[in-house]
């Protein structure tokens, strides 16, 4: 081993150890180096796993965004393949129904003969099951309409007071006929603006029901009171009453009472679910009571002017100003 | 010319339908021609320029509411006043026999009392 010294051993002392430092600076460079190309294949790899990741998630949201659009497609073509189909069965129902109503009428109007007792009694009743065919017919189509949220109103301002007392007067014949009193009481008028014709359709329908469940002898009082924001109408009768644990089934479409169902009165379970359709409509409210000591109230509640149709209003009638 | 009653085409495809409303025209007075179709029906009216025509909806061929369309507009059809006879009761098909040139519509099914005011309603309002 040679040992140098002096200032020339300091010199290249300085200077081996300037080697080796940039020797040291070197392998750690390549050691940086080979670790930042680990790492650089790491993240490469982390980069390409990512993009295949998003590729497939994009796929997936692809296929769902077709299935979605498919099975949209789907929901509207079985909409209106179900639009088409109440519009076929009400064709279907109602010319018949025409055809029937007409040659009766024709009977028994004696325009085509002269009829005898019998004849006469058992056209009457053909006539009369028609009339209740035909009210079926009309209520099942109302409510297929009212499940589809398609049932339109029409909105103007009228009195309610003439629409009840039409109702009264078309009620007579069959409350004289059962055998039963038929009142009205309180105000003669009281505007508002709702669909005529369908509101017109829920008080016959509740005065229709009043009678049919009270037995002779009995009474059905209408009573109608109107103020500066609402409408009441009560429909109230002397029958049997509605057992406690049915009151809250009244409304429900096809719900028929233990005692209607017992006496076969006739019915279809759907008008009051329709009159509640309707009400509820205009933003009123319609509900039942039991009487003391017996008899069923049925209350409406309409608002003078309906808040949800109020645009409606304006566009048909101009109504209020 | 002279006081001879009204002419009326009457359009139904069915036929029981049709002989009642047929009926009921005459005996009010009034004079009948049918169709059982809608071209029969553009047929009868381009040939006999009927003062009414009743027009059922839902006819094979052309329907209630393409026969108004072309009476409406055709210079020697356009006076003639067409009522739809519908068993559609939807605003949306009552709209579109409105669109298409109607001058009313009897909804089925009807009564003969409503048959017989809404003819008699159109032929004086000529």
């Amino acid at each position: 081993m040679v040992a140098f010294t002096g200032p020339g051993l300091a010199v290249a002392g300085a200077a081996v150890a300037g080697v080796l430092l940039m020797v040291a600076r070197l392998v750690s460079v390549l050691v940086m180096d080979r670790r930042l190309l680990v790492e650089r294949r790491k993240v490469a790899e982390m980069r390409a796993r990512l993009l295949a990741d998003e590729r497939y998630a994009r796929q997936l949201a692809d296929e769902a965004r077709t299935a979605l659009a498919h099975q949209n497609e789907r929901l509207e073509e079985l909409d209106r393949m179900k639009d088409e189909f109440v519009a076929m069965v009400s064709h279907e129902f109602r010319s018949p129904l025409t055809a029937i109503r007409n040659y009766l009428y024709a009977l028994l109007e004696e325009e085509v003969g002269t009829l005898d007792e019998p004849q006469r009694r058992f056209l009457n009743i053909a006539q009369r099951n028609t009339d209740r065919l035909t009210r079926l017919v009309e209520d099942l189509l109302l409510f297929a309409r009212i499940q589809d949220g398609k049932m339109r109103l029409t909105v103007d301002k009228c009195d309610i007071g003439e629409v009840l007392a039409e109702c009264v007067e078309s009620a007579g014949p069959a409350a004289k006929y059962a055998g039963v009193r038929l009142q009205r009481g309180g105000d003669e008028t009281a505007s508002a603006v709702v669909d005529r014709g369908r509101i017109g359709q829920v008080l016959d329908n509740l005065i229709s029901n009043a009678i049919k469940f009270t037995p002779a002898g009995g009474q059905v009082h209408v009573d109608l009171h109107g103020s500066d924001d609402a409408i009441v109408i009560e429909v109230s009768d002397t029958g049997p009453g509605i057992a406690a644990d049915e009151v809250g089934n009244l409304f429900t479409p096809f719900f028929r009472t233990r005692y209607a169902t017992e006496k076969v009165v006739p019915g279809t379970g759907l008008g009051l679910a329709i009159s509640k359709a309707i009400v509820e409509s205009h933003g009123g409210a319609i509900s039942a009571r039991r009487r003391d000591p017996r008899g069923t109230a049925f209350r409406v509640v309409l608002p003078v002017i309906p808040a949800a149709a109020e645009h409606n209003v304006h566009q048909t009638a101009g109504a209020t100003s | 010319m002279t006081c001879e009653p009204p002419l009326i085409l009457v359009a139904d495809d069915e036929e029981d339908v049709r002989e009642i409303i047929v009926f009921r025209l005459e005996r009010a007075g009034y004079r009948v021609i049918c169709a059982a179709d809608g071209d029969e029906a553009l047929a009868q009216a381009f040939e006999n320029d009927p003062d009414l025509a009743l027009l059922d909806v839902m006819m094979p061929g052309r329907t209630g509411w393409e026969v108004t369309r072309v009476l409406k507009d055709d210079a020697r059809t356009a006076s003639i006043p067409v009522i739809i006879l519908t068993a559609r009761s939807r605003d949306a098909d009552l709209a579109r026999g409105f669109a298409a040139g109607a001058d009313d519509y009897i909804r089925k099914p009807f009564s003969p009392e409503e048959l017989g005011a809404r003819v008699k309603a159109m032929l004086m309002r000529r």
